[in-house]
């Protein structure tokens, strides 16, 4: 029974992916939703062969992103993380155009969270931000190794969590999605 | 209307491309090019891939259906690109200062400390 | 339908911008700079196939954007560990 639980999710995770792929090809009859009946048996048949496929590449300890009310979650969080984008954006575009006030450095995070899924949203959030990115992982401490563009004059090593982005504080939202 | 909001993506989406591929060249070093590098990925493509998907939206209303599921390959695309300049950046910079790349003027480097301690072997995983 | 030729005039803007990335990529002084630059190509590849998908209505064009898109991952994540030395 050891395999079963990630050939359930590659499974879950391959048939999804078909199902966007093939959304709208309805037709007339013998259709479901916005499916024909035909895609959806050779989606859920190539599904099934690519998690029998995957059944030993798996190195989860947790299952707590199993609840999806915290993929609920995630998909709310893509709000404040476009509004971050937006500012970030701005920031290094106008830093390009006026060529200024560049003082980059690598400083240290420590973001206190527990999971493993955590700590790569929160490394995610903060690379596709332009203007931060992640150089390096301590994987059994956590801390995030940050290359900042501007981080000021004075050199300062660590960061507190709350200040590495512009306005609203991701960490908080990473920490309710996945603990 | 829909076509004005389209021409206004486009060009947005111009502009941050073009800015991004400037700042390659007006960086000082290749951390910061990296920043310049994250304008592309982030709203080059973005607004793009908007300025499609309303394309596709016209399209689709003027009665073809297959522009639905043409918008759903456009969304799933940008997806990937999402995930994968996000991993590739990083994978980038991490191999870039691990092979002796440090920066030049830096204010404050905090990771030259910890390298030692990073270095060690890990345990290893089954 | 409409008459929109703004695709095309992006898709030419972003053939110029390659350009202007190989240049990076020829006088990068580091093996990193270079790496950057290809990275750069790719994303303009992907939305120029994008653009060009829109221009000539062909619904096809997306698929080989989504393909092209995970090989070049694959493909920057392999020259990444080349660079870094864990293939000797």
């Amino acid at each position: 029974m050891k395999w079963f639980i990630p050939f359930i999710s590659a499974t879950v995770a391959a048939f999804i992916i078909y199902l966007v792929l093939s959304v709208g090809t309805a037709g007339e009859t013998n259709s479901i939703l916005l499916w024909s009946v035909p895609e959806l048996i050779l989606g859920l048949s190539l599904s099934i062969i690519t998690g029998l496929l995957c059944r030993k590449l798996w190195q989860g300890k947790r299952y707590t992103m199993a609840n999806p009310l915290r993929w609920l979650l995630l998909a709310v969080y893509i709000v404040p993380f476009v509004i971050e984008l937006i500012i970030a954006n701005l920031t290094v575009a106008w830093k390009i155009i006026t060529g200024r006030n560049i003082h980059s450095g690598i400083i240290k995070l420590t973001p206190g969270l527990k999971t493993d899924a955590g700590v790569l949203l929160l490394s995610a959030s903060i690379t596709y931000q332009p203007g931060t990115a992640t150089v390096d992982i301590n994987e059994r401490t956590h801390e995030l190794y940050i290359h900042c563009l501007d981080i000021g004059r004075e050199p300062k090593e660590a960061i507190e969590p709350g200040k590495i982005f512009a306005n609203i504080n991701l960490v908080k939202w990473i920490r309710r999605i996945t603990e | 209307m829909i076509e004005e909001l389209i021409v206004i993506f486009v060009v947005t989406s111009i502009v941050f491309s073009a800015l991004g591929v400037a700042g390659l060249f007006r960086f000082p070093d290749f951390y910061t090019r990296i920043h310049a590098a994250g304008l592309v990925g982030s709203f080059g493509v973005l607004f793009a891939g908007l300025a499609v998907l309303l394309y596709a939206y016209l399209l689709y209303a003027a009665g073809e259906p297959v522009w639905f599921n043409y918008g759903a390959h456009v969304l799933f695309a940008l997806a990937i690109v999402v995930v994968t300049a996000t991993t590739s950046t990083h994978a980038i910079a991490s191999s870039a200062y691990r092979s002796g790349n440090t920066p030049k003027r830096l204010v404050v480097d905090a990771l030259e400390q910890d390298k030692l301690k990073m270095m060690a072997p890990e345990e290893t995983r089954k | 339908m409409i008459e929109l030729d703004i695709f095309m005039i992006a898709a030419i803007i972003f053939v110029l911008l390659i350009f202007a990335c190989g240049v990076r990529m020829w006088q990068g002084p580091t093996n990193a700079d270079r790496m950057l630059a290809l990275d750069v190509i790719n994303v303009l590849v992907i939305i120029i196939m994008i653009s060009l998908s829109a221009r000539f209505e062909q619904p096809g064009f997306v698929d080989v954007a989504i393909v092209y898109a995970l090989l070049s991952f694959v493909g920057m994540l392999y020259v990444a560990k080349l660079i870094r030395g864990d293939l000797e």
